[in-house]
């Protein structure tokens, strides 16, 4: 097991330079990765950029081509096109559409035809969400990025201002909301600045918020910002969240009416020659993007989808780069280390945000006690039980099995 | 106010945990004192003879050796990865540190026995209570066995002396009591360097228990001779023998045996003070203290198991937010 330790020597910052990598030589979309799909090209078909080619069972949900090229291979689980290099579109022109004439159904309908994906894993798509809510009482909008050394949110806040601005506003006009809150870290003054400088209308308000890991789960941001909380859905209390890279890829569908064919990525960790933010072309592989970065190949780095704490380990040679890519640390880690026994010494306890025990936890498990008991209901997946453990044990594997059995 | 972790103070919950070392590292002031003590300074004074200046630092050495041995024959024949060497070196000291200096060294072998294979790799590796306690107490037990059988033998009687004789027949200063100059037996260290210790260690330890024993403890001493004497000297006297302090801070915190909730602990701070004040009655304070300690480890699920269910009940679902 590989584990990460953060030294508070570490100084790495992340430059404002964003590379473009536009021209990969294979895109590779997943037909299992987000969900059941269906290839609807076969091998040897030319594809043209923004084509569909393939659409989830049962809803037709549908995945486009970044680029255009011919089909080299189809497989049950992926379809690899090989770029022609010639950017050929069916249609070339190029129409802005006014934000404010949509309707709330064309809005929804246009983002599902569109394939419009929400940033990060595990959560729902925006039409689903923009569908499924009754009241639209409060759109929150978080910049927050709890984990080190990740700034992609800000970032992106900064440099498209103007877009978020045109379509939060268009938003505000369509489904009537009362609020609208953009949570940013603290101690980013210039960017409050900013923003208070081109926001007109008063329900919009910008929301400083210190950021820490519990932040990541939805209920704690909407306990957080609202001082409530919901059962299931933050849909239930009028509530709807989005992070700013799926504002911006909504921004697009529905300005422009195109799909997203590329993504903001940020690069980060200790094993980068030049951290950045790079965009990607959705379907690229990873190892094509980081020879870009000039990446030396080495034994001892941990590649994450994600921060250090609750990021999943990748391989380099498997990982493609699609919609919900947001960040991919690279970390250096000088050995295995061992897992030994639980010496109950509580430090999960005190890094639980939801004061849970999980000591106690893995405990019940080894000796097949009632779990019921421990509040299990209330993780919410964090992994900092994981990152303090003297041990080196798996916490928050053990955590998993016991919230399955406990089911 | 509990403590959230971010990007910024993630560096301070590093998994790198070197309270062992720190444990190690006070645990050495402990035995230069006590090598001072009663080693160098009585030979000093001519008191003893060279070979007994020795007697300190043999017992911890071959405690610890000892230890170190039982250690790598558990890993390896026994049960691999059960615990850590830095805690069977902490056994090892605590071993040499607690135990008489004239026992002799089959009794050190039974005492390491008992540390080792009952305390450490008994019972699923789940020490049912203190591992060193366990030794110690297999000691007196043996002790108490030579008495009843009538087995004559000297130092056996010191041994058991030492667990059995009071401050109180010894008529010490509330100052010697508390620097632990005179009498070896009256605490294995000075009250005041245990006091200091507690201070460098508390982020590092289970710091409600010692508090919390020593307040209940005071409590009920304080309240109980309220009507006869209300003494502070008699406190003082008491609080600093019977290695209450040095127990209170090295045994009853030792982390696989004592409860991980903050009210699973403070239970077993007040029910260790309660079980070593009743305890007073019938035995010295040191004896009481080691049984408390063994008896209040036993009963750490149960204090755990109260801990939980009250935690999770009044502490806010949703962290302090």
């Amino acid at each position: 097991m590989r584990k990460i330790r953060l030294e508070e020597k570490e100084n790495i910052k992340c430059s404002n330079k964003v590379i473009l990598l536009d021209k990969p030589c294979y895109t590779f979309f997943s037909l299992k990765e987000n969900g059941d799909f269906l290839p609807f090209v076969k091998k040897g078909d030319y594809v043209y950029q923004e084509e569909k080619i393939a659409f989830k069972k049962g809803d037709h949900f549908p995945i486009f081509s970044s680029i255009s090229g011919v089909v080299e291979s189809v497989d049950v689980d992926r379809i690899i096109i090989h770029n022609d290099f010639k950017n050929r579109v069916r249609e070339h022109n190029i129409v802005e559409y006014s934000l404010n004439k949509y309707t709330k159904a064309e809005i929804s309908d246009t983002l599902f035809h569109l394939g419009v994906v929400n940033g990060g894993r595990n959560e729902k798509e925006p039409y689903e969400i923009l569908s499924k809510a009754i009241i639209h009482k409060t759109l929150i909008i978080n910049a927050l990025q709890q984990e080190a050394y990740v700034y992609l949110q800000t970032f992106l806040l900064k440099i498209e201002r103007k877009e978020l601005l045109e379509l939060i506003e268009a938003f505000i006009e369509i489904y009537n909301f009362e609020e609208v809150l953009i949570i940013i870290p603290k101690n980013q003054e210039l960017l409050l600045e900013e923003w208070k400088t081109c926001i007109k209308d008063t329900r919009i308000k910008m929301i400083e918020l210190e950021e820490y890991y519990a932040l990541s789960n939805t209920k704690e941001l909407v306990r957080a910002v609202k001082r409530t909380t919901f059962k299931n859905d933050p849909i239930e209390k009028g509530i709807i969240i989005f992070n700013v890279s799926t504002m911006l890829a909504i921004y697009g569908a529905l300005k422009y009416r195109r799909p997203q064919i590329k993504t903001m990525i940020q690069f980060t960790g200790n094993m980068w020659k030049n951290n950045c933010y790079m965009e990607v072309r959705i379907g690229t592989s990873l190892q094509e993007a980081m020879a870009q970065l000039s990446f030396k190949r080495a034994k001892e780095v941990l590649l994450l989808e994600g921060g250090i704490v609750d990021g999943k380990i990748i391989v380099m040679e498997d990982y493609i780069v699609d919609a919900k890519t947001l960040v991919l640390t690279a970390w250096k880690v000088t050995k295995e280390v061992k897992q030994e026994s639980c010496i109950r010494c509580g430090k999960c306890i005190k890094a639980c945000p939801m004061n849970l025990h999980p000591v106690l936890i893995m405990e019940a498990i080894s000796k097949k006690k009632n779990l019921n008991r421990f509040g299990l209901e209330r993780c919410i997946d964090c992994g900092l039980c994981n990152y303090v453990c003297p041990s080196n044990i798996d916490i928050y594997k053990k955590l998993k099995e016991a919230k399955e059995k406990s089911r | 106010m509990k403590q959230y972790i971010n990007a910024k103070n993630i560096c301070n919950y590093n998994q790198k945990d070197n309270s062992y070392q720190l444990l190690m590292k006070v645990l050495l002031i402990m035995i230069l004192y006590r090598i001072i003590k009663i080693g160098i300074f009585p030979f000093l004074l001519g008191k003893i003879s060279i070979f007994e200046s020795f007697l300190p630092v043999l017992l911890i050495l071959s405690c610890v050796l000892l230890c170190y041995a039982g250690y790598y024959i558990g890993e390896n024949f026994l049960y691999q990865n059960r615990y850590k060497e830095e805690e069977c070196l902490i056994d090892g000291i605590l071993l040499g540190l607690l135990l008489p200096i004239k026992t002799p060294f089959w009794l050190i072998l039974i005492a390491v026995f008992l540390t080792i294979v009952i305390g450490r790799y008994f019972y699923d590796g789940i020490p049912i209570g203190m591992p060193t306690l366990i030794g110690i107490l297999g000691v007196v037990g043996f002790s108490v066995w030579f008495q009843i059988c009538h087995i004559e033998n000297i130092n056996m009687n010191l041994i058991l002396l030492e667990f059995t004789e009071s401050y109180q027949q010894k008529q010490m200063s509330v100052a010697s009591i508390w620097l632990g100059e005179v009498g070896e037996w009256i605490s294995k260290t000075s009250p005041i360097l245990c006091i200091l210790a507690f201070f460098y260690l508390k982020k590092n330890i289970k710091w409600r228990i010692p508090v919390y024993f020593i307040g209940t403890y005071l409590t009920l001493f304080i309240f109980s001779n309220y009507f006869v004497s209300n003494s502070w000297i008699d406190i003082l006297k008491n609080l600093g023998t019977g290695n209450l302090l040095f127990l209170s801070l090295f045994c009853a915190t030792e982390t696989r045996t004592t409860p991980v909730t903050n009210i699973g602990q403070i239970l077993f701070a007040v029910f260790l003070g309660i079980f070593v004040y009743i305890g007073t009655f019938f035995f010295t304070s040191y004896l009481s203290m080691i049984l408390a300690i063994l008896i209040s480890n036993f009963l750490t699920s149960l204090y755990d198991y109260f801990g939980n269910y009250y935690e999770l009940k009044y502490c806010s679902e949703y962290g302090n937010l």
